[in-house]
């Protein structure tokens, strides 16, 4: 663990700091009258000490023997799951939610495991309709038309 | 008016038909979410948070409150019958559940489970009729340092008990702290940290942050895990505990209920840790304690009694002074605040309809729980064998509408995104995510009442220690975050094996 701790405990630090920073930048303010950046300041300030403690404790620490935390992780895998994330986000809005979500659950439903196109294609379908009929029939909640307004 | 009457009028709104079927299905949900491992209560209330914004406030508190007791009965049926712990709450009815079950007793732990569950429950609901509305006259001597002291003092005991480093459980609420100032400050009407982003005005919603940091981190663990779910393979049958269960349990069931009343009152307590202490007490003190591990049903009681008196305990800090107990109170409390009900100690006054119709709905839950437990659970044992390569798109694809329909914004489901990412890399790195949420949720409620403390005092900090409850809540604080720093003790918080409750 000492290694990632390193790295993420002065993550912690730097963005201490910068919290502070930015805080000074919004007035402060003092006891008797505390500002806007009054609870910030101190709030990453305290962020900031902690985060020097457990850097000052990592680093005396013994290193140990362990397997990486990241042993095991998939990288173009989470990679690409988060590029499709990425990708619903941005298009969400463009092409409509039905398209979009139909894509996504297409590649979402083939990544984990490979079923047969035939199997993803209806579990897609299957479960865009029902969250379709859940949300937007009964709950009447609007979602993105995008490319298939005219289906309305 | 006294509290008969009052209850009565509480099951006049728990009984019409609406309430009914929310709060069955609320405990359909949370029996459902609970027997799946994975996907824990927190994350199911903020996935059905927006879907009860058109329901009157009674109801959609009635099905949340539902989903999370009932959450609590459908975890210990994973927990027998596959070894893996539903929820986090169920962790410790594994151990003896489980040989139980491989001993061909599963029937008898199962319904040990549910009966103990019920029971617990139904004397925690008790409780909470007797001791909520007393509290509120207390709760009004509270002014903001008392207030300020105890938010403290929930977000001390919540980094105490966290199971890995206290200091950066401590570092995750500061960086809570901060997540919440963001937007327009209420006092000077300035923004803080939008960065120029339209959408951060009003802040980061609660949702989007709990369902990234709950659901879709979840997810993206997962992508590297191959889950293999194997259900033990047996006919569940006898779910009835013979006499002599019963007279074994009956001390379990006892200590279990009063351990989880008190631990679920506790800020910064909740289910999960009234589950492990009564373990361990019940190991403790109970005749066959040597035997604990090896399928004894004491530990399948213990756990399960403790965890549900809890879940109804926590109730009480959030319906009398408004301050949530735990991640999942803090879900509720922001359901309230949708639906343009404060929580607080006016809130049984003003709202009386919402307090004792959820307390009777409540009564009526934990008898729907029952009956969806004990005769169903072939059904739920069939729910644990939808492979996990199913389930995912469609926890995403929850998680994804959620989000958006909570504003209507695609922003928020960008945000969701970027804190699955943070939740990720803090699971990753053992950096906790409770004490994040907690204090994401508290910080403008500790922002307002620290300020108010110091235009009261003049500047002063003597507000809060003059002052006997404040005092008395810093002391606390103060001890527990002492404690660590005395080797011999600090080694043995009890939280070090405690899991986060998601």
């Amino acid at each position: 663990m000492k290694r990632q701790y390193l790295i993420g405990d002065s993550v912690w630090l730097v963005l201490g700091l910068a919290v502070c920073f930015e805080a000074w930048r919004l007035n402060v303010g003092d006891f008797t009258r505390p500002g806007p950046g009054f609870l910030p300041f101190w709030a990453g300030a305290l962020l900031a000490l902690l985060s020097l403690i457990a850097l000052i404790q990592s680093v005396l620490e013994k290193p140990k023997e362990e397997p990486s935390v990241w042993a095991g992780v998939n990288i173009a895998k989470l990679g690409l799951v988060l590029l499709a994330l990425l990708l619903y986000v941005v298009l969400l809005n463009t092409l409509g939610f039905i398209l979009c979500t139909f894509l996504l659950l297409l590649f979402l439903f083939r990544v984990v495991e490979p079923y047969p196109w035939y199997i993803v294609l209806l579990a897609s379908a299957l479960s865009l309709a029902s969250v379709y009929v859940i949300f937007v029939r009964f709950l009447d909640v609007r979602l993105p038309a995008g490319l298939l307004d005219f289906l309305r | 008016m006294d509290v008969l009457t009052q209850l009565g009028m509480g099951f006049q709104v728990a009984l019409q038909p609406m309430n009914l079927f929310y709060c069955f299905l609320g405990c359909l949900i949370g029996t459902m979410v609970g027997v799946l491992p994975g996907l824990g209560p927190t994350a199911a209330m903020s996935l059905l948070l927006p879907a009860t914004f058109h329901v009157p406030p009674v109801s959609a508190v009635i099905m949340l409150a539902g989903i999370y007791y009932g959450a609590m009965y459908g975890g210990s049926t994973t927990s027998i019958l596959v070894n893996i712990p539903g929820e986090a709450a169920s962790v410790m009815t594994c151990l003896d559940g489980y040989r139980m079950a491989r001993a061909g007793r599963a029937g008898a732990a199962l319904g040990m489970a549910a009966f103990g569950s019920f029971l617990a429950g139904t004397v925690g609901i008790l409780a909470l009729t007797v001791v909520a509305p007393p509290l509120v006259g207390f709760a009004l001597h509270f002014g903001p340092p008392e207030y300020f002291s105890l938010m403290c003092l929930g977000m001390v005991i919540l980094t105490f008990l966290s199971s890995s480093s206290m200091i950066r459980a401590l570092m995750m609420a500061c960086f809570g702290l901060i997540v919440g100032t963001i937007g327009q400050d209420v006092v000077s009407g300035s923004t803080r940290f939008t960065f120029g982003i339209m959408e951060l005005m009003d802040g980061i919603g609660l949702i989007p942050v709990v369902m990234g940091l709950f659901g879709i981190s979840e997810i993206l663990l997962n992508l590297e895990t191959k889950i293999d779910r194997e259900v033990f393979q047996t006919k569940v049958k006898g779910l009835l505990p013979t006499v002599e269960d019963w007279i074994r349990c009956k001390w379990a069931l006892v200590r279990g209920t009063v351990i989880g009343f008190f631990l679920g009152i506790l800020p910064g307590g909740g289910a999960v840790l009234a589950s492990f202490v009564s373990y361990a007490v019940e190991k403790k003190f109970s005749p066959r304690g040597d035997q604990f591990g090896t399928g004894v049903i004491e530990g399948v009681a213990a756990p399960e009694s403790a965890n549900n008196s809890a879940a109804q305990a926590a109730f009480i800090p959030l319906l009398t002074l408004g301050l949530p107990a735990n991640v999942v109170m803090a879900m509720l409390l922001g359901a309230l605040i949708i639906h343009g009900v404060t929580p607080g100690p006016l809130l049984i006054a003003q709202h009386s309809d919402v307090f004792w119709g959820v307390v009777a709905s409540m009564y009526i839950g934990n008898v729907m729980l029952l009956v969806l437990n004990l005769p169903l659970i072939g059904m739920w044992v069939q729910f644990l064998r939808v492979p996990y390569p199913i389930m995912m798109p469609l926890i995403v694809l929850f998680c994804l509408v959620g989000s958006y329909t909570v504003a209507n914004s695609v922003m928020d489901v960008f945000f969701m995104l970027v804190f699955g990412v943070i939740g990720y890399l803090m699971k990753k790195l053992k950096y906790e995510a409770p004490p994040f949420i907690l204090a994401f949720v508290l910080g403008p409620l500790l922002e307002y009442s620290l300020k108010q403390s110091l235009i009261i005092s003049k500047g002063s900090f003597g507000i809060f220690v003059t002052r006997p409850i404040s005092a008395v809540c810093l002391a606390i604080a103060l001890v527990l975050l002492l404690i660590p720093l005395v080797p011999l003790v600090g080694r043995k918080r009890p939280g070090a094996t405690l899991e986060s409750e998601d």
